[in-house]
């Protein structure tokens, strides 16, 4: 005697009703239990055709045989098909700030909160033990949801809230339980990386606004910088191993869509580099460490190092002359880095098969570099705005975050410099970049 | 003419650092020449798939990291780094090989990492919660208040415990004080595997990490020490011994009482090759038959003990095991 469901497997296992059990699995079990008289429970894997059907078989001893009872019927992944597929509910636990351990009418058991923003809500709930969860102060529901004793946990699951004392929003998932009860599993939904040494207590609701945090470009520029680094590196590393083909043939297509990933990351590089640079600049104790320096020295080198890319673009960089030189004082570095924002600006406007000029010279108490371009130049208009944060200048999609030029100014300003720029549309932009002379050693030495 | 060397001569010794260098170098080769053979015959013939399995070994691997982590996080915070500091990856892997290199420490991680399929496979399998069993439930329920306090104090424990093995994670204060103590060594052998101009300074902060990680420590409130307090407390301890009532934690700590053995020892004699020896332990703790095969069908669901084992006095049970060597 069988069920329908269980007489169709039994068919498609190749059986017959009445007949031997022709599941292999559920055989030996009803053979066992014959053999010791005692009640057993095993989980089974059995194929109906081509798809698996896992449940929990249980054999029970009766008076003229055997009763055979199938629990938790439902399809399973074929034995073949590797591993079954990640449930979203891994990742919310993987991710999950907060754990709270609600018993079958939602009531709080436990609660465990991680994260130093939601030490309000920890407080609240370990007072709330045997109350619904949503009866916690802490949480900043709706009026609505006063009532929620009553509503179903699908109701309230997936639901965006306010944790008071946290500044992040929160997103609220409830996974029931196997046996009883359910899983509160506190999400964040803001990204946001908490300053160093975040307290609870400077948390907006009591100091009044959002005056109270630092600004946004702060957290990206400190704090989200050197975590960025590290990923995005990785990725334009893996981009350039699938493009150059060092894992193996691969059609042409995809290597030309690695190389759009790897320049995608490149340019998302170089944007986190310049959020990190301008935290940098607008930080207010920034002060570069002035040395002796020589700008025709660091121009030549700021030319070699691009020397590829102009290169690549038929452009030719006239460098100073070997006997040039223009001792100035100034952070070495940070001039390499002006130098070097002006020089990859030149070499992207300007038209392949031109030059572009480097020059340097020392004009009575300051020394100045310049790089002059043949693009199309700047409008009057246009030079008094390039300097000004994001500014683009109506260009897109090249590469540019609009915050090079004003983070040179601010390095060039705060070596006691100026950065400054001439321009006549039709016939190019020449940037000057003034540092006060190295004086004892200075001379009228013009080049080029 | 020079005369000229034959092959089998001994060879010139070097400078003193050379050599200890070649001989420490030629003793590993060997050792890994030596243990080819049997590492591969045991992965391939996957005898013990469950106890060896990929997710068990990865599971060990994923929380001795996490605890170097967490020992070169402090070195870092006691050479006064501030908060989100990341530690150095060569750190990290040196506490590693320290931690592995301690026998003891291992076992108890493999322990932890087959505790954490056992509950899996009990969830999975028989619908046991891992966190919340019935029999801590039933303990959390309970007119005493004593008990139900400790029941509460294991659940809240069990349940971070859970989570923290989802992410393959061992917060330093949830380890057994011995396990503790044998962490906080390495702290100093890191130190004195610095070049010598370091060693002072690394074995100052070391020094001061220790300390520091010693203050947050408290054994007490340790997982293992509550659900051996929660086991004692228990009307009918033996209960314990049923993993469909206790759940994971309570079963294993269980187990490990009755066979006075280290946990990790419980969680090996669940493997199919100790099947004989679960029979005994659980026999000479009272278990009568019809809850020893219910237990059985657990975890060895194929087997048939045979019926006279059910006669067997407890103190026999504890004479054949002692008789085979593996009795406390």
């Amino acid at each position: 005697m069988a069920e329908e469901a269980i007489a169709r497997l039994q068919v498609a296992a190749g059986g017959t009703v009445p007949g031997l059990l022709a599941i292999p699995a559920l055989l030996a079990l009803v053979r066992q239990v014959a053999a010791t008289g005692l009640a057993q429970v095993r989980p089974v894997v059995a194929m109906e055709g081509d798809c698996a059907i896992a449940f929990r078989a249980e054999a029970m001893p009766e008076a003229d045989g055997i009763a055979l009872a199938l629990h938790d019927w439902r399809r399973a992944a074929a034995p073949d098909e590797g591993l079954p597929p990640a449930s979203p509910q891994d990742l919310w636990y993987h991710l999950a700030e907060g754990h709270v351990l609600l018993d079958a009418r939602q009531n709080v058991i436990a609660a465990d909160l991680a994260a130093a923003d939601l030490a309000d809500l920890a407080s609240d709930l370990s007072g709330a033990i045997s109350r619904h969860w949503t009866a916690c102060s802490a949480l900043s529901l709706e009026a609505g949801l006063i009532d929620a004793a009553r509503l179903h946990w699908r109701l309230l699951d997936d639901m965006v809230v306010d944790v008071i004392g946290s500044p992040r929003r929160w997103r609220v998932r409830i996974v029931p339980r196997v046996a009883s009860g359910f899983d509160l599993l506190l999400l964040p939904e803001t990204i946001l990386a908490l300053p160093a040494g975040w307290q609870a207590s400077v948390a907006p609701h009591e100091t009044g606004g959002e005056e109270a945090l630092p600004p946004w470009t702060s957290f990206l520029g400190r704090d989200l910088a050197p975590v960025l680094r590290q990923p995005i590196s990785r990725i334009i590393a893996n981009a350039e191993t699938i493009r150059s083909r060092l894992a193996g043939p691969l059609a042409d297509a995809y290597g030309n869509y690695a190389a759009d990933i790897a320049e995608a990351g490149r340019h998302l590089l170089g944007l986190v580099e310049d959020l990190a640079d301008l935290d940098a600049v607008e930080a207010p104790g920034f002060a570069p460490a002035p040395d002796h320096i020589d700008l025709a020295d660091c121009a030549r080198r700021a030319a070699g190092i691009l020397s590829v890319r102009a290169r690549e673009r038929g452009i030719v960089l006239a460098v100073p002359e070997d006997d040039c030189q223009a001792p100035a004082v100034g952070e070495f570095r940070r001039v390499l880095q002006v130098l070097l924002n002006l020089l990859s600006n030149a070499i992207r406007y300007t038209p392949a098969q031109a030059t572009v000029t480097l020059s340097c010279g020392v004009d009575g108490a300051m020394a100045w570099v310049a790089v002059a371009d043949h693009g199309e130049g700047l409008t009057a208009n246009q030079a008094a705005r390039v300097f000004e944060k994001f500014e683009r200048l109506g260009r897109s999609g090249d590469g540019g975050s609009g915050l090079g030029l004003y983070i040179s100014r601010r390095l060039a300003r705060a070596m006691a410099g100026d950065l400054t720029v001439a321009s006549t549309p039709g016939q190019g932009a020449r940037f000057v970049l003034t540092l006060p002379a190295d004086v004892p050693s200075a001379g009228i030495v013009n080049a080029r | 003419m020079e005369p000229r060397t034959t092959g089998m001569q001994t060879p010139a010794s070097l400078s003193g650092d050379g050599d200890a260098w070649l001989a420490s170098g030629l003793a590993r080769a060997s050792a890994a020449l030596d243990s080819t053979a049997p590492i591969l015959r045991h992965l391939v013939l996957q005898e013990d798939r469950d106890v060896f399995g990929d997710a068990v070994i990865a599971h060990v691997r994923g929380m001795v990291a996490d605890v170097a982590r967490q020992l070169s996080l402090a070195l870092c915070e006691a050479g006064g780094a501030g908060e989100g500091v990341v530690p150095s990856e060569i750190d990290v892997a040196a506490f590693s090989a320290l931690l592995c290199g301690n026998g003891v420490f291992l076992a108890a991680m493999h322990g932890q990492a087959l505790e954490w399929q056992l509950a899996q496979r009990l969830e999975q399998d028989h619908g046991v919660d891992m966190a919340v069993a019935p029999l801590i439930a039933d303990a959390v329920a309970a007119q005493d208040g004593a008990r139900s306090a400790l029941a509460m104090a294991v659940l809240v424990a069990q349940s971070r415990f859970c989570q923290a093995q989802r992410r393959m994670q061992l917060p330093l204060d949830e380890l057994p004080q011995d396990l503790f103590r044998i962490a906080l060594g390495t702290l100093q052998a890191h130190a004195h595997e610095r070049s010598e101009q370091d060693r002072e300074e690394a074995r100052s902060r070391a020094i001061i990490a220790e300390r520091s990680l010693r203050l947050r420590f408290d054994a007490e409130r340790g997982r293992n020490a509550l659900l051996r307090r929660l086991v004692d407390a228990l009307p009918v301890p033996r209960d314990a011994l049923n993993p469909l009532r206790a759940g994971p934690a309570l079963f294993l700590t269980a187990l490990a009482r009755a066979m006075h053995a280290p946990r990790e020892d419980a969680a090996l004699l669940l493997a199919p090759a100790q099947m004989a020896r679960l029979v005994l332990v659980m026999r000479s703790a009272g278990v009568d038959g019809a809850a020893l095969r219910a237990t059985l069908g657990v975890f060895h669901p194929e087997t048939v003990v045979p019926k006279d084992l059910d006669a067997m006095p407890p103190e026999t049970a504890a004479a054949r095991l002692a008789q085979a060597g593996l009795g406390a």
